[in-house]
């Protein structure tokens, strides 16, 4: 076979990971901040063990759903198969308290019961189907995962090469639903919740007060990979979608200006820089694990696909909305990392795939745990605030008293992001930006970033590149990508 | 089960006393690390496969967490070189046999109703196969430890040592739980870790000239032998070897004729019991024509022997207990011949697309060939851009259809007496298998194998199969079988469970539903509409269309592998009442049995079971409804096809359609099958 073959099709897939993701990804330093190991789990033998789906019991059974189509449980060290014959599964959600187990698959969400308890699954029972599935390969069903109410969400990803496709878009539309969110009650009633989303990789719920959020892929009609808040009723910038929408039944959508569209959408909490943090992230997962995991509690992990990577995502309340910054956390697993799940004992598990799109670690599938010590503190940037005339970013720990702090201490840059219907988006205008040599807070644990003149629109980011701790570490992860959507 | 022992062999006998002392007298509890190390060993050594420590979970072996008691370090020890002497109630292993004659060995952890559930394990996995009681021909319950004798060979005495403060450390999580009994056996010499071989003089017969030579190996950590078919003529002198690379003893059994004497045999040898270690599993089965020694790790013995004078099937296989599942094979007694001979090979290069005429290009050599097509790379003299013909002669032993199998990257072609029987040609790469039949008579015939490589990697994977044997390779390149038996795992079939799975499916929509019947019936439902679209028969499905072949993001049609016969159009079938008043289907789910699926939808307030089967005739299909409530209006099934015999157990049809009076269709069964 000839390879350059499979390297234009690798060229020219609109993919979810982006078509010339395999070109920017350059082979990245294998970072993880100290206090953290990586565990490879062994998968089953002879099995295609490409995880798109993962799910933790309260008891610790971790539970692996696979993109062909199969769900593995791993206990006592080993995987049993639990069912199998779905469609693609690319979600799962497993009820810590009552154990009920969740799968998203192509064509529906399906309750898997395993009714005499012999660790087999013995009734596939349809909990929704109610969404339009074309069959074609790219329409993966993300999610799902439950509020408060007991209401279910889940994500449905665009078409590619069947159907429509809108303002000189890539994504299509195959069937009514793509580029949605959805909404299931305890009753079974099946709504949309959301439009305009083009491949929703993955849905989380911060189990505290119900608020989720979803990731998105770079491609049209999307500058770069993104972490957006969902909100009822919203219209987050990929127009496939409204074809279906009641509104828009009479409308022309190719003639509505990406302007006009742009006032409609909802912006992104995070732009998760293309090349330098993800390309097609998954999951956002928040850590509940109240510090077992380290010190970052509260804040939301993310994995990638085709960097490869887990990075968090810090969230900054302006006004009444969200927006916040992005910060590498480990990079280099084994393969591409789309699902994370925290266990009860604080690991984080990884789910990962590279089948169809290629990603910077080399294994085709598997499973990774990351494991933290319990008492090891890494030396990171805890968090970045927006403040009035800048940022503040939170440390772990405090910064070395002989620290001399100057212009370069935090370096600044800044830039914008095209929207339009073509694949992804340049930075705009990107610069280094002006700042006043920062200060310390008295602990030494905030630095005060001095930005005279901030901008809305623009990804931010703030780079410290010498910054040692008092106990001496260098910051593991020198990078943060801050948002900005308004200013405080 | 899986068996992962390492290297030699060690003289426990001799080490176990020791052990057992050290730590009665010297009773310091045992250190973490070494305890640590005990439980690397206990998922390495496979003990994690069988057993479980969390009190529940149902595996092959009990459950540690299950104990009353704590294990003390010598009733580890001897479970461990015994597992036989003392099987805990319920543990104890069964081989079932099926009326279609799959035998299935395992635990029964459910035996209620028409049901009996058993758990397997096989390659590392366990598995829980339901059969209906119904369709079992036999059960025979084992008495012997499914546990292997061995599982200790090769540690080092401080790795058993470490193994074994692991088991004693294990919690027992419900000390409450009252004893479980046990089913005693009798004691004998426990402590004997390793069977010594017979090691005295060889009087066997022994030929100085010989018909047939064959060399089996075993494969190591798989426990299989390396051949699992091999052919002789009949009244021929035989010159068997078998070579043991394996880390466990092993031997093999060469039984009467007959597709299942290997298991009268084997049965036979464990029957022997505690004895069986001391008689080297050699029982006086009156089905054994032929036996090697036990032959240990890194050695091998060889047998001559005189073949039968009848035609037919003669299996061998391993007698030790727990190993016949997976070691044996077929000895095939057959006056002709059956393969390749006087081969030849042409070797060419360029750079071509498809299979250019071979014939009217150059080769830049060729020449004999010793016995089997070699791999690629023993003729190639460049790494792309090559192409070159095998040629020789096919011997056929028996009148009969024959398949031809092949996985190429990039193009090939099976040409038998000028006729191309498997065309796989164009540049590609090696993610399908193509395959084609052909009536053979008995006898020699052409045999033509053409490949050529454009560029990139480059695989040739060719085998045939046909009356009374399956897949052999023609080529000798390594790996041949694994991938002509499962290509990529992306040819499904079914084997011992039915399968159940939704994909892309032709002619039904996207929410489609695959099934495949033990029996080799098939049928695809459609979730959309909640009814039968069509049935196959022969075998399941090539899903790599639908997934990529493991690489691409796939999203083809797969491709069921067997001839279609449809049973309805789009439409849903049944109505409740009038048609014009009925809501859609809305489907709701299914359940797995062994039987196959039962599919659940709803018809407004009526809730449908469709349970659905072959046809007592095996053309086409049978499918049982469930409604509830019984309707209080009538019933009807339109059918939508031409050329379909339909037959039903209520109701009268009119042409076709079938009408069931109301309150009468509460359960029914409708069977629609092509004309003959």
């Amino acid at each position: 076979m000839i390879r350059v073959a499979l390297f234009t099709l690798l060229l020219f897939a609109p993919a979810a990971c982006g078509p010339w993701s395999a070109r920017v990804v350059a082979q990245q330093p294998n970072v993880i901040p100290p206090g953290y190991r990586v565990e490879t789990i062994p998968p089953p033998e002879n099995v295609f063990f490409g995880v798109a789906g993962l799910g933790v019991a309260a008891n610790g059974d971790v539970y692996a759903g696979t993109r062909f189509g199969e769900v593995w449980r791993y206990r006592a060290g080993g995987w049993t198969l639990f069912a199998d014959g779905m469609n693609e599964i690319a979600g799962m959600r497993v009820d810590p308290q009552t154990h009920e187990i969740l799968v998203a698959q192509k064509p529906e969400l399906t309750r898997l019961i395993d009714e005499d308890d012999d660790g087999v699954a013995d009734v596939y029972q349809t909990v929704s189907a109610d969404w339009g599935f074309s069959g074609n390969y790219h329409e993966f069903a993300f999610g799902p995962v439950k509020d408060s109410q007991g209401n279910l969400y889940g994500t449905l990803n665009l078409s590619h090469g069947v159907g429509r496709r809108v303002g000189g878009g890539i994504m299509s539309i195959g069937a009514r639903d793509r580029g949605t969110c959805y909404r299931v009650t305890p009753d079974g009633k099946y709504s949309t919740f959301a439009w305009g989303l083009r491949s929703p990789a993955g849905l989380g719920i911060n189990p505290r007060n119900d608020e989720m959020f979803y990731t998105d892929n770079q491609g049209d009609w999307n500058a770069s990979s993104s972490l957006h808040q969902v909100l009822e009723g919203r219209f987050y910038g990929h127009p496939c979608s409204l074809l279906y929408h009641p509104d828009y039944q009479n409308k022309n959508l190719d003639k509505i200006t990406p302007a006009e569209y742009d006032k409609l959408r909802q912006l992104p909490v995070v732009w998760i820089p293309h090349g330098e943090m993800a390309n097609s992230p998954g999951n956002p997962v928040f850590d509940t694990t109240q510090g077992k995991f380290g010190p970052f509690a509260g804040q939301i992990f993310v994995g990638d696909q085709t960097r490869s990577n887990i990075f968090r995502c810090v969230l900054d309340k302006v006004g009444n909305a969200y927006q916040g910054a992005c910060i590498e956390f480990i990079n280099h697993l084994q393969c591409g990392a789309v699902r994370l799940k925290f266990a009860p004992d604080g690991s984080l598990w990884v789910g990962q795939t590279s089948r169809g799109w290629g990603s910077v670690g080399s294994a085709p599938y598997g499973v990774e745990r990351i494991v933290y010590d319990g008492t090891t503190v890494p030396f990171e940037m805890h968090g970045v605030r927006l403040t009035k005339s800048g940022f503040d970013i939170q440390l772990t720990k405090p910064v070395a008293s002989d620290t001399t702090l100057n212009q370069d201490t935090c370096r600044v840059h800044n830039w914008g992001y095209l929207y339009h219907g073509q694949y992804g988006s340049p930075k705009v205008g990107e610069r280094r930006v002006e700042s006043v040599v920062p200060t310390l807070s008295q602990d030494r644990r905030t630095l005060h970033v001095q930005v005279p003149q901030l901008e809305t629109r623009k990804v931010y980011k703030l780079e410290l590149p010498g910054l040692r701790s008092q106990d001496g570490d260098a910051l593991t992860n020198q990078r943060a990508y801050y948002t900005l959507n308004r200013l405080r | 089960m899986k068996h992962e022992l390492t290297r030699r062999v060690l003289l426990l006998n001799l080490l176990v006393p020791i052990l057992l002392v050290s730590h009665s007298v010297a009773a310091a509890p045992p250190s973490q690390e070494s305890v640590t190390r005990g439980k690397v060993l206990f998922t390495k050594r496979a003990c994690a496969n069988c057993h479980a420590l969390d009190g529940k979970t149902v595996s092959i072996g009990p459950n540690f967490g299950d104990f009353k008691e704590k294990l003390s370090r010598s009733k580890a020890l001897e479970n461990i070189l015994n597992p036989s002497k003392e099987i805990k109630k319920g543990y104890a292993s069964t081989v079932v046999v099926t009326r279609a004659g799959k035998v299935i060995t395992g635990r029964i952890i459910g035996d209620t109703g028409p049901d009996v559930t058993l758990l397997v394990s096989a390659a590392g996995k366990i598995t829980t196969h339901k059969f209906k009681r119904a369709k079992v021909e036999e059960f025979l319950t084992v008495k012997t430890s499914i546990m292997p004798t061995d599982l200790l060979r090769g540690l080092k005495p401080a790795d058993t040592d470490d193994l074994l403060n692991y088991l004693v450390s294990i919690k027992v999580i419900d000390p409450d739980k009252p004893n479980t009994d046990v089913d005693l056996q009798p004691d004998h010499d426990h402590h004997r870790a390793l069977t010594p071989p017979y090691t005295g003089p060889d009087k066997r017969p022994r030929f100085d000239e010989v018909d047939h030579e064959i060399t089996i190996n075993v494969i190591p950590k798989k426990m299989q032998y390396t051949v699992e078919l091999f052919d002789v003529r009949p009244g021929s002198r035989v010159k068997l070897t078998l070579i043991n690379r394996d880390e466990m003893q092993h031997n093999l059994f060469l039984c009467a004729e007959g597709k299942t004497t290997w298991l009268d045999v084997a049965r036979a040898a464990w029957a022997l019991g505690p004895d069986g270690p001391r008689k080297r599993y050699v029982s006086d089965s009156d089905k054994v024509l032929q036996q090697t020694r036990l032959v240990n790790p890194n050695s091998s013995d060889t047998i001559y022997f005189i073949a039968p004078s009848t035609e037919g099937v003669y299996p061998y296989v391993c007698t030790i207990p727990g190993h016949a599942f997976l070691m044996r094979g077929e000895m095939h007694v057959m006056s002709g011949r059956r393969g390749l001979s006087d081969l030849t090979y042409r070797y060419y290069e360029g750079s071509w697309h498809k299979l250019p005429d071979f014939d009217k290009l150059t080769p830049s050599k060729a020449g004999p060939l010793k016995a089997a097509l070699p791999g690629i790379a023993k003729i190639r003299k460049v790494n792309d851009h090559f192409g070159f013909v095998f040629d020789g002669k096919l011997h056929v032993a028996v009148d009969g259809k024959y398949k031809f199998y092949l996985v190429s990257d990039d193009g090939s072609r099976i040409v038998i007496d000028g006729r191309t029987v498997v065309d796989y040609d164009g540049e590609h790469p090696d993610s399908e298998q193509k395959t084609g039949s052909i009536e053979l008579a008995r006898g020699e015939h052409k045999f033509q194998l053409q490949f050529f490589e454009a560029g990139g990697g480059e695989v040739l994977f060719a085998g045939w199969s046909g009356p009374g044997f399956k897949i052999l390779p023609l080529t000798s390149a390594k790996g041949t079988l694994a991938r002509l038996r499962d290509p990529m795992t992306y040819r499904m079939l079914v084997e011992g469970t039915p399968r159940v799975m939704r994909l892309n499916m032709p002619n039904a929509s996207s929410r489609a539903i695959a099934v495949g019947l033990i029996g080799g019936m098939n049928y695809c439902f459609d979730a959309a509409t909640c009814h039968v679209r069509y049935g196959w028969t022969g075998e399941f499905l090539d899903v790599g269309p639908d997934r990529g072949h493991g690489r691409g993001r796939g999203g083809g049609e797969c491709r069921p592998l067997g001839p279609r016969f449809s049973i309805a159009g789009p439409e849903f079938p049944l109505s409740i009442g009038t048609a014009a008043q009925q809501p859609p289907p809305r489907f709701a789910g299914y359940r797995r049995s062994i039987l196959g699926p039962t599919f659940m939808y709803t018809l407004g307030n009526t809730r449908v079971e469709q349970f659905v089967e072959a046809s007592r005739s095996g053309r086409g299909l049978t499918m049982e409804f469930t409604l509830n409530p019984t309707p209080d209006v009538p019933v009807s099934f339109q059918v939508a096809v031409d050329g379909l015999v339909h037959t039903s157990s209520a109701g009268t049809w009119n042409g076709r359609t079938l009408t069931i009076p109301a309150g009468t269709a509460d359960t029914f069964s409708i069977t629609l099958e092509p004309k003959p």
